[in-house]
């Protein structure tokens, strides 16, 4: 548990850090999230005592962090930070290992440990524990930080916008990496951003911060559901239902679709279901079949439409947010579900993302996750 | 391919120094030598000392007052980069600055009604000339150290003294090196002059052919501080292509960011 | 942050202190002048406060106010001007009193020689050094002040030299020994320097444009020219003179020109290749870093060759170049003192015979000059870079 107790920190007459009473508790990922200058980054940095507060005291696990010396304090406490800081004159290996060598761990233990650091991150250690840092590209780079922060299993990780400098599309790649890492090594993460969808999309809790004093302390549901102050509520965007869609997996809310194969004429001439999803031998999605225009083809394979099956087939991991879009896109009411491998799973349709919608809802206006 | 540049560097080296023992090795080489170049002339080798003996002077003078003057000059420009020491900052920046406008034969001359004449006089001398480039060169080369980088390593648990060895140092020793050399060659040249306040070295053969219009003498002196001074600049060239590619980082990117 | 930085009241200022200290200790204990009964022998060492106890006392008193100011609790630019005025007044303090003392003890005998010691050097030393530190702290709208202070000095100096206050001073009798020779040497010194940075400039400013285009050039010429550079001037003095002394001998109509193996010709060739160094590797660099970009947007544009090279390239590298004739200028005035040795004059004649006859003013006399000269060239080299760079490429260089 990491509390701040009426913190204050001062920078001449400017409060950057005003009065910060709060809790993030254990194994939670806790998103400080706020406009340019609130003090987040201010706030992260005195955890590990990159900044020291002019008032009030921090503590982990009850101890106050002064009681350490610093250095030793952030040797259990992993760092990433928005420019990653590799150090361009050692290798990648070598980067990954600096806190287990800091801490004296002997060498064959630390090997091993960048070896899975670096293949928990998804990098083939292989390939990449020679390489230098300029060989890498952002997102690589970003990797390999993280990969480094976890190095020493810190309970404790602090990132600060570690994914605002890559480009959209590596970043919406890494944050699903980070959660699904997350979800499988459960560590107290703190985690600054200005971006609220990337807020929203990864926090456990969210701290909506301004001008140095905490605003709104809650899950991301509530948050969106129920803003404190108008301030909280034109931070997340008048889209706030939308943005709540983004948590939501299409997984949990896939349902069991009508298939046929496609060398399968009497299965799909049947009937029953008025759609078919038509997929080939080995499950992947071919396309689809109006079963009522089947009838009147000769040859029911000229009635398949594959039009825009790329565009409708939404991938599982995908978020409520993503089908919606893409709904909208195809005015199709109903998306076939595809796994990794574009293998059909199943099926959801808007009034599936409807029902999701409000039953989240309901259970925000009765104040549960 | 950085790494055949520093084979290449380091070979041209290796001839070079098999050229120089080559020559330094026989005084009869010499002899023979510059009959041939000077049959008219009767004393052919500089009578106070033979040509390694005058390499050796030379190199006494020019390592010991560069040695010291990397310690000195690493060390204050380390010191004005850490907090304690910032406000003197500006003052060092500024004095090296100007110094270093100075002709180092001024500066060598100026040292004799300070300290006289001879061998430790030209090493103060010439140890305070090349403080200040070495000095400068440090704050360059630490400045230019990514701050991401500086930043991520306190942050990870290295002590001030850990950064400044494990980060700052080695992120900034390709430009200090690059100082040391430039600062070690100005030194072999003022070194030559030092033969004039009887530092000797290999000036006083230069000096010696040129007051008693010996070409013989002028030959030796020059050929040889030529080689020398070539040598050892090779010798940096090759070191410094043999560094790690990673930390050689001013060239505009941002090596600690990745290519990104 | 909002306030402004001289009402903020600051802790004590350690550079300042330190200098005060120095200062304090510069004109307690280190002698202020050297009594010789002629020009060659040892003579004795007088401290300022057996010869002018006044001054003395002057100068503690300025440093001790420096000091206390560094101390005292007190709003940052009270304390800057204090410092800045200290750092003034004590220079001036000595100069002036260096020209009463030497008057007084050399003025009636023409022979002996007062010199000015350590003590004098460190006060000038340290009153500069504090300037720079103290005066940085004014508020940049009252620089006015900082310039006018700053100049002050310097002003002084050239002023009492030429009334002749500062005449017994052992160097200026030297000097009015010397006077013709030391005007001729010093006009020497200035053409060599002179048609070196000359020279330098012409064929470094064409083998740099060449380099750019021709790889082959640029690997060539950079490679001599790195040679050159590495080896000491001295030895390439010397190395040139002989293929000019045999050219000359073949050539017997360069002999009637003046084109000797000693004297100018070796000097002013050798200078020149030390020259061309810094111009031809500023301007290569300053020519290829100009990014593609922007000749291809002026192409665009419709720009001809000669208009590209007008109003883009050359604007865009001319502070480079002018860089790196500022640094062949100032090292062409260092390199210069050493092709005495050759022969060729300037004011390195003064040095290496000074060296030879043991006599401390005409050392002086070749090297105050040369460093005066040298510190002259740069500032002047650095405020046309300045003048012309362009103006917002100065802003974003500050």
């Amino acid at each position: 548990m990491i509390e701040f107790e009426g913190v204050t920190r001062l920078f001449g007459a400017v409060k950057a850090v005003d009065r910060l009473d709060l809790a993030i508790r254990d194994r939670e990922l806790c998103v400080l999230v706020g406009p340019s200058g609130s003090g987040k980054s201010t706030m992260l940095r005195m955890i590990n005592r990159l900044i020291e507060p002019t008032e009030g005291a921090i503590s982990l696990d009850g101890n106050d962090v002064r009681a350490r010396r610093p250095e030793i304090l952030r040797r259990s406490i992993g760092y990433v930070i928005q420019n990653v800081g590799l150090f361009p004159h050692l290798t990648v290996a070598a980067n990954v290992a600096t806190v287990p060598q800091l801490l004296g761990w002997d060498r064959s233990r630390i090997e091993a440990r960048v070896e899975r650091m670096l293949a928990l991150v998804g990098m083939d250690p292989a390939v990449y524990r020679g390489r230098y840092p300029h060989e890498l590209s952002g997102g690589e780079a970003q990797r390999i930080g993280v990969a480094r922060a976890l190095a020493s299993d810190p309970p404790v990780i602090l990132m600060d916008e570690p994914f605002s400098a890559v480009d959209p599309v590596n970043r919406s790649r890494l944050q699903d990496e980070f959660l699904s890492i997350q979800r499988e090594l459960r560590k107290t993460v703190v985690f600054v951003t200005h971006d609220v969808d990337e807020a929203i999309r990864l926090a456990d809790r969210i701290a909506v911060v301004r001008a140095g004093r905490l605003v709104q302390y809650d899950t991301p549901e509530q948050i969106l559901e129920n803003p404190v102050d108008p301030f909280v509520a034109a931070f997340v965007g008048a889209d706030r239902a939308l943005k709540r869609l983004s948590r939501f997996p299409v997984r949990e809310y896939v349902k069991p679709a009508a298939s046929a194969r496609i060398d399968d004429e009497p299965g799909m001439r049947r009937g029953g279901a008025r759609f078919l999803w038509i997929v080939d031998p080995a499950g992947t999605l071919i396309g689809s079949l109006d079963t009522t225009l089947a009838a009147r083809c000769a040859d029911v394979h000229d009635c398949i439409s594959i039009e825009n099956i790329r565009e409708m087939a939404v991938p599982a991991d995908a978020s409520l947010k993503e089908a919606l879009s893409r709904m909208l896109g195809t005015s199709a009411r109903t998306l076939p579900v595809v796994d990794t491998e574009f293998r059909l799973l199943g099926e959801l349709s808007l009034s599936d993302v409807e029902q999701a919608s409000e039953r989240q809802t309901g259970r925000a206006a009765a104040g549960r996750p | 391919m950085s790494r055949t540049r520093a084979f290449g560097a380091w070979i041209t080296f290796a001839l070079l120094a098999a050229l120089f023992l080559l020559l330094m090795s026989s005084t009869i080489l010499w002899q023979w030598g510059l009959r041939v170049l000077f049959p008219d002339v009767r004393n052919l080798l500089y009578p106070r000392a033979d040509p390694a003996w005058l390499v050796g002077e030379h190199l006494v003078l020019v390592g010991v007052s560069s040695l010291l003057a990397v310690v000195v000059g690493v060390g204050v420009g380390v010191f004005v980069t850490r907090p304690r020491g910032r406000q003197f900052l500006p003052v060092a920046e500024k004095l090296a600055a100007v110094v270093q406008t100075f002709p180092p034969a001024a500066v060598l001359a100026l040292s004799v009604p300070a300290l006289g004449f001879g061998f430790r006089p030209t090493i103060a001398a010439l140890f305070l000339y090349s403080v200040l480039p070495i000095m400068r060169n440090t704050l360059g080369g630490l400045a230019s150290v990514s701050a991401d980088a500086v930043d991520a390593a306190r942050g990870m648990g290295m002590t001030p003294a850990q950064v400044l060895a494990r980060v700052e140092l080695p992120l900034a020793l390709p430009v200090i090196l690059a100082g040391v050399r430039t600062s070690v060659i100005v030194n072999v040249g003022t070194a030559t002059i030092g033969a004039t306040i009887g530092a000797g070295g290999l000036g006083a053969p230069i000096i010696s052919g040129l007051v008693n219009q010996n070409p013989a003498f002028l030959a030796e002196g020059t050929i040889i501080v030529g080689l020398l001074a070539i040598s050892i600049d090779t010798a940096f060239a090759a070191v410094e292509a043999s560094l790690p590619r990673g930390a050689r980082g001013p060239d505009g990117d941002d090596h600690a960011r990745g290519r990104g | 942050m909002g306030e402004r930085r001289t009402a903020r009241a600051a802790g004590i200022d350690v550079p300042t202190l330190c200098f005060a200290v120095a200062g304090i200790a510069a004109a307690a204990a280190l002698p202020f002048v050297r009594v010789r009964p002629n020009r060659i022998a040892d003579g004795v060492s007088r401290l300022l406060a057996e010869v002018d106890p006044a001054a003395a006392a002057v100068l503690l008193a300025l440093w001790g106010i420096a000091g206390i100011a560094a101390i005292v609790r007190m709003a940052e630019g009270v304390r800057a001007k204090l410092a800045t005025l200290v750092s003034v007044g004590a220079p001036i303090c000595v100069i002036v009193a260096a020209g009463i003392v030497t008057g007084r003890i050399a003025g009636t005998a023409p022979i002996i020689r007062v010199s000015l010691s350590a003590g004098f050097w460190a006060t000038a030393i340290l009153g500069y050094a504090s300037f720079f530190a103290a005066s940085r702290k004014i508020a940049l709208e009252e620089g006015l002040i900082r310039r006018v202070l700053g100049f002050s000095v310097p002003v002084l100096i050239g002023a009492l030299l030429f009334s002749g206050f500062l005449d017994a001073v052992s160097v200026m009798r030297e000097w009015a020994v010397q006077k013709t020779v030391f005007l001729a040497e010093t006009t020497t010194h200035l053409i060599l320097a002179g048609s070196a940075v000359l020279a330098g400039c012409l064929l470094g400013l064409l083998i740099g444009v060449l380099s750019v285009r021709h790889l082959l050039v640029r690997r060539i010429a950079f490679f001599v020219l790195n040679i050159v550079q590495t080896i000491p001037s001295l030895a390439l003095f010397g190395l040139l003179i002989f293929p000019l002394a045999a050219l000359s001998r073949r050539f017997p109509l360069l002999h009637e020109w003046g084109i000797s193996g000693i004297g100018r010709a070796p000097a002013i060739l050798a200078l020149s290749f030390y020259a061309m160094l810094p111009i031809a590797r500023n301007t290569f660099t300053a020519l290829a870093q100009i990014p593609e970009s922007l000749r291809d947007a002026g192409r665009g544009m419709g720009m001809t060759r000669r208009q590209l090279l007008a109003r883009v390239e050359v604007p865009l590298a001319l502070p480079l170049i002018l860089a790196g004739v500022r640094t062949a200028a100032v090292q062409a005035v260092g390199n210069t003192v050493v092709a005495a040795l050759i022969g060729a004059g300037g004011l390195g004649i003064f040095i290496f015979q000074g060296l030879g006859q043991y006599a401390a003013d005409m050392i002086l006399l070749g090297t105050l000059p040369v460093i005066a000269m040298a510190v002259i060239v740069d500032m002047l080299m650095g405020g046309l870079v300045r003048l012309l760079t362009p103006k917002p490429l100065r802003e974003a260089a500050a």
